[in-house]
């Protein structure tokens, strides 16, 4: 492989050729380029370095990203490229990653459209919800139905394909799904999904083979009412030559007006069923309501029930049940003040087993009101747990609340925007008699100068933890600045930045976990 | 049977009264009206957004903006159908069909904001409620991916600051893990970490043409937990998929490993991320503690918890590792090379000694440790008893007057942060015993085991 330095000079250097060449020819209106350099110094130091998220030392970050669109007879055509060159994330080996790569051809009648490279196609929630690497076909008939195919591997990244050193099971999938409008109100679709994992990673990694066959409608029985359903059915075969399968089921009844937004849902999910491309949590029985009902332009008022449990073929030793219900109501103008708004809200989180109890019951407040040019912010939360695990018994009651203020001045050409927040968290372990507490403050400053094409603020603050067993107590700030100079202007978004960001933690009891993180990162940014 | 009863019943109160009046949800509509049976904008229905739409460049099919709908009344004709898009100061004719749908396209102008209102008028000269097919439609500058960093890093502030209202807004109503799960999964994260530390790279993004967009984190984190101060740190992929509504890009699904909400995974995430980059990954136990899992254990977490196996669920101990395990002193007469075998707590695994990495291992008859490894010898001979080991107090094997010895229990203290108690039976000389895996076998010893990996001394 290239030296981490080398593939950072040649992207620097296509970069500024880039640049130039779009300064000196128009490049077509169809081309869009992003790109961004960024220089980053890290400094962590202290007895607690290794628990830092920074890299420390000079590191560098580039994204490049080009989209092309053309046009040729009776056809459309993309081309999309994404790459990033970095040494900012610990954990990331690799200097150069391909984030994007995608082509496309479509028909001007949009009626074919065929994809090769990064292919997301959704066929339904339980089939796919993911993107694979790979080729995909999409039919739109002219008699409201379409129909797609999909081939791939699901790779998170392209660097699994042809860099051994990121490894991720080889997983290969194909399907395909048609959809059809039958009538104004009425639409299904049909899908089936074949997954098939070839190689693992590991020895001991489970293999599946897993098979999907899905059914989906949308139903508008009267105007403003949506119903719709899923179910899909998967058969799946482990590298253990043991197989299972098992079906999903989902209802939504769905409606949504100037007056109100209400919802019912139904799902169901077996032990059997497993989803390796879509998304499901099996084992599962799910029952929701929820409404919002404006009332009036000034008054809303929420509704939720959820409920659930699992357990639905018995081998549990106990079934867990969920409950989870919710109201809250929001108030604006309240007290005949312009800006004065409010909204309070219950929750309660319970969660039963056989011999497990665990009940929150969650009252919060929210107000927001402004007293000439102050704009003033509280939120407070207040909850009782009660737990009941086996023979063990924990009751603790816990307090959040967070104040902020703030103004705005402009003064000339300067746009002054100060915050004071304060930030306090108590927690009361009733059972054990104990009790940790935390108390945030911090100070805010933005300066914008609109003239300038200025962004810029700087945080500072302090937050301290008190628990029986240690204190912590951290010092931070940011400082951030953007710029938007001329020569930038034909740009969209394009800007020049800096952002600084300081982090001081330090345990009382062990100070071997002490630990201070500097970092500066300044870059540039175009768009167009 | 009972809730599935109530279900059927709920869909036939639906799906029977077809032709009814509206119910209490229609909020007033009457039959005898213009009505809008379907509206759409490039796809994105009326019904399920809200006042403001917005639409970005480069996901313009042919860079148009295509309004489609159907108009219809119980009684009468549909004859026109205008569309205006700058707030009713001027009209345009869409393309009607017989059965009242119609279509209207028009090129907008990138970062320009249309006020759109739609009057369909039937024959005899009665119109719609204009006003409630007004939408604000905007387009968008930026390109999608600009629009994914920022929405990002709004919500890793927000999850960063602890600020739930905020980060709510970027979540969908159709959340796949359910919205109210998160957002009460988010209290609970914000009540057990004192600190939220987060750096990402966007490293993979596919979109399609529903608006749909799935994207790959690459993410390094640092929890503080607020029940008793330790700080862990994990690195890894995720997978994000968002939704593009009204309000931009809103969170759909996430997969584990999960970033937002994770004191209650298990019912958040919808899914697994496929990559061997996730080695370690911060889970929440029941007691609110943050502890460093593999990605098998917290998938598998729901099935254990209620699995009368298991060792945790309804204990106040948390999970810990323990069993039965022998390793053998070998002579493999294939290769004719001695090798000794050793145990690794990490993984469980038994290796040979000069194959990687062992907390201990065996050479003929006798035990010895890692150097990294430090022991205390403890006054138990059952390993059952043993619930709690002490802080300190470890030495290096060196410092035990007489060695490892069998027979009584000892704790370790791992190099890795977390503790053991181990106890040894004596060596068993096994000379006529011939393994086909692993050749001839001269020693064998037997060790009883307790293990955590989250740095805890309770078992």
């Amino acid at each position: 492989m290239f030296k981490k330095t080398s593939i950072f000079k040649l992207y620097v250097l296509c970069f500024i050729l880039i640049y130039v060449f779009i300064a000196v020819v128009n490049v077509k209106a169809d081309s869009i380029v992003l790109s961004e350099v960024e220089l980053i110094s890290n400094d962590v130091s202290g007895p607690g370095a290794n628990n830092s998220i920074l890299n420390d030392g000079f590191k560098y970050n580039g994204n490049f990203n080009y989209t092309n669109r053309n046009e040729m007879d009776k056809y459309n055509f993309l081309f999309n490229i994404g790459l990033n060159t970095q040494e900012d994330r610990i954990s990331e080996e690799q200097d150069l990653l391909i984030s994007r790569l995608k082509a496309s051809i479509s028909s001007k009648d949009n009626s074919s459209v065929f994809n090769i490279g990064d292919t997301f196609e959704y066929f339904d929630q339980y089939v796919l919800n993911s993107s694979l690497k790979g080729i995909s076909y999409k039919y739109n008939s002219p008699n409201n139905g379409n129909f797609k195919f999909v081939f791939g591997y699901d790779y998170p990244r392209w660097e699994n394909i042809f860099n051994d050193d990121y490894q991720a099971v080889s997983r290969k999938s194909w399907g395909m799904n048609y959809n059809n409008k039958q009538n104004e109100k009425f639409k299904w679709g049909l899908s089936l999904l074949k997954t098939n994992d070839e190689k693992g990673v590991n020895d001991n990694d489970i293999l599946y083979d897993n098979d999907i066959y899905g059914f989906n409608w949308e139903y508008y029985p009267i105007q403003g009412l949506t119903v719709k359903g899923s179910s899909a059915y998967g058969d799946t075969e482990e590298s253990e030559n043991s197989s299972f399968s098992g079906t999903a089921h989902k209802i939504k009844i769905f409606s949504n007006a100037k007056e109100g937004r209400a919802s019912i849902d139904y799902e169901r999910v077996e032990p059997g069923f497993k989803t390796l491309l879509g998304s499901a949590t099996a084992d599962r029985v799910k029952y929701k309501g929820s409404l919002l009902y404006r009332y009036s332009e000034r008054i809303n008022y929420n509704f939720d029930y959820i409920y659930f449990y699992d357990n639905l073929d018995g081998t549990k030793s106990s079934t867990t049940y969920y409950h989870k219900p919710g109201l809250g109501v929001s108030i604006r103008h309240i007290f005949n003040r312009r800006y004065a708004s409010t909204s309070f809200k219950y929750n309660l989180n319970k969660k039963e087993s056989d011999d497990m109890l665990v009940k929150d019951n969650r009252y919060t407040v929210n107000y927001r009101d402004r007293f000439k040019l102050l704009d003033m912010r509280i939120s407070m939360s207040y909850s009782d747990q009660e737990s009941e695990l086996g023979d063990d018994l924990k009751k603790e009651d816990e307090l959040t609340s967070n104040i902020s203020l703030s103004t705005r001045k402009t003064i000339n050409k300067y746009i002054l925007r100060p915050t004071l927040r304060f930030g306090y968290f108590n927690n009361d372990n009733e059972t054990e008699d104990s009790s940790n507490s935390s108390f945030e403050k911090s100070f805010e400053l933005g300066l914008d100068i609109p003239e300038s094409r200025i962004n810029s603020s700087i945080r500072f603050g302090e937050k301290e933890d008190n628990r029986e067993e240690e204190d912590i107590r951290k010092l931070f700030a940011n400082f951030s600045f953007y710029y938007r100079p001329l020569f930038l202007e034909k740009y969209n978004q394009g800007r020049i930045y800096l952002r600084l960001k300081y982090n001081d933690l330090s345990y009382s009891e062990n100070s071997d976990k002490d630990i201070r993180e500097n970092s500066i990162s300044s870059g540039i940014t175009i768009n167009f | 049977m009972k809730n599935f009863i109530i279900i059927v019943l709920i869909m036939l109160m639906i799906f029977c009264p077809l032709e009814a009046e509206a119910f209490w949800w229609l909020f007033g509509k009457n039959q005898d009206q213009v009505n809008m049976s379907y509206l759409y904008i490039n796809g994105i229905s009326y019904d399920e957004s809200g006042q403001e739409i917005t639409l970005y460049q480069d996901l313009l099919e042919d860079g148009l903006i295509n309004i489609q709908g159907r108009a219809a009344i119980r009684k009468g004709t549909i004859g026109s159908v205008r569309v205006s898009i700058d707030g009713k100061e001027t009209w345009d004719s869409a393309e009607l069909s017989d059965d009242g749908a119609f279509q209207y396209y028009f090129r907008p102008e990138i970062g320009q904001e249309y006020e759109i209102y739609i009057e369909a008028m039937e024959t005899a000269g009665r119109t719609n409620e204009v006003d409630e097919t007004y939408k604000k439609v905007i387009v968008s500058e930026s390109n999608y991916q600009q629009v994914i960093e920022e929405r990002l890093a709004e919500m890793f502030t927000a999850y960063e600051m602890q600020n739930i209202n905020s980060f709510m807004e970027y979540v969908s109503w159709d959340f796949v893990g359910g919205d109210v799960i998160l957002e009460q999964a988010l209290n609970k994260d914000f009540s057990n970490f004192a600190d939220i530390a987060i750096e990402y790279n966007l490293i993979n993004l596919a979109i399609n043409n529903d608006g749909m967009i799935s994207i790959v984190l690459q993410y390094d984190r640092r929890l503080i937990s607020n029940n008793d101060g330790s700080t862990l740190a994990d690195s890894g992929l995720t997978e994000f998929v968002f939704n593009l509504e009204e309000q931009g890009p809103v969170l759909y699904s996430m997969s584990q490993p999960l970033i937002f909400g994770v004191s209650d995974a298990a019912n958040v995430a919808s899914g697994v991320i496929n990559s061997a980059e996730n080695e370690q990954v911060i889970a929440v136990n029941d007691q609110g503690n943050i502890e460093l899992k593999s990605i098998d254990e917290i998938v598998n977490e729901t099935a254990e918890m209620n699995n009368e196996d298991g060792n945790s669920g309804g204990s106040e101990i948390p999970a810990y590792e323990s069993g039965e395990k022998s390793i053998a002193s070998v002579f493999n007469d294939e290769n004719g090379n001695w090798y000794n075998q050793g145990y690794r707590f990490s993984d469980g695994q038994i290796l040979e000694r000069f194959a990687g990495y062992c907390d201990f291992y065996i050479e003929t008859n006798i035990i010895f440790l890692n150097d990294d490894v430090r022991v205390l010898e403890l006054n138990e001979t059952d390993i059952n008893n043993v619930t709690e080991l002490p802080e300190t107090g470890y030495v290096e094997q060196w410092d035990l007057p007489y060695g490892i010895t069998w027979d009584i229990c000892y704790g370790l203290s791992l190099p890795d942060g977390n503790y053991a108690v181990v106890y040894f039976e004596e060596a068993e000389e096994v000379n006529s015993e011939y393994d086909a895996d692993i050749g001839e076998v001269f020693y064998r010893i037997r060790f009883k085991y307790k293990y955590r990996d989250d740095g805890g001394r309770q078992f």
